[in-house]
């Protein structure tokens, strides 16, 4: 598991928003979701059955 | 401020918090979902989740108790009357007597920052900051957290899906809780 996330400039990270693409997490973390890369996370969150968790992103 | 999902946050510092536990979940998350995982290493996966999304509640939570409550209020709410140098003056059967002693105010020694998830949702109730509906699905996940540690042990659990949206609902549920009531 690689931790490149995001940062701001004075270092803090900058939270998962429901519009960030599959393709970008695909990337950052190594893993492979078996749906279309420009899925957004919140829609993917949604077909995968989390929608609780999508309704916490900020869209 | 806006890039935040819980903006509704004013310390900046409780926000980022908040932000950095809320991200690993999301990064966790789709490992719960890869081939690349046997069901150990999902359910291992699932408990961290478990324990950041309870992490989450409970600072939520906090958020509206310390706004919501002084340190007296906490004071109060655990403060107790003690009785000291007991004389009994008649039995009455062997499970009443009449008794006299000093009878003293005893001030609770809990503050805030001391306060855990139970503490904090016992109180909450108790000041009717909750309700009892959501009193009963805060206590779903202070359980889900808690036998991972604290309990009997008798088997090893398999966490699994449905464990995370419940988790996840209940979350939700705080959050928008909190956004309302701030």
């Amino acid at each position: 598991m690689k931790t490149s996330r995001k940062k701001t400039a004075d270092g803090r990270f900058v939270a998962k928003r429901f519009d960030t693409k599959i393709s970008t997490i695909e990337e950052q973390y190594g893993i492979k979701l078996g749906v279309r890369g420009d899925m957004k996370f919140g829609n993917y969150l949604i077909k995968k059955g989390y929608r609780s968790l999508s309704e916490m992103l900020q869209k | 401020m806006k890039e935040s999902n819980f903006a509704f946050v004013e310390n900046e510092v409780f926000r980022q918090n908040l932000d950095e536990a809320f991200d690993h979940i999301t990064t966790l998350l789709p490992f719960t979902e890869s081939v690349t995982y046997n069901e150990a290493a999902k359910s291992a996966f699932c408990k961290t989740i478990i324990i950041y999304t309870a992490l989450i509640v409970e600072a939520l939570l906090f958020y509206v108790l310390d706004k919501k409550f002084t340190e007296s209020d906490i004071e109060d709410f655990y403060t107790s009357w003690e009785l000291k140098n007991m004389k009994v003056l008649y039995s009455v059967n062997d499970s009443h007597q009449i008794v006299a002693g000093d009878y003293s105010r005893i001030l609770g020694k809990t503050g805030k920052e001391k306060m855990n998830l139970g503490q904090i949702i016992d109180f909450l109730k108790a000041k009717k900051a909750i309700d009892s509906g959501l009193f009963v699905r805060l206590d779903v996940i202070r359980k889900l957290r808690n036998e991972q540690h604290i309990g009997t042990h008798k088997k090893v659990r398999v966490y699994s899906k449905k464990d995370i949206t419940d988790a996840f609902s209940i979350a939700r549920d705080v959050k928008k809780f909190v956004q309302k009531g701030i």
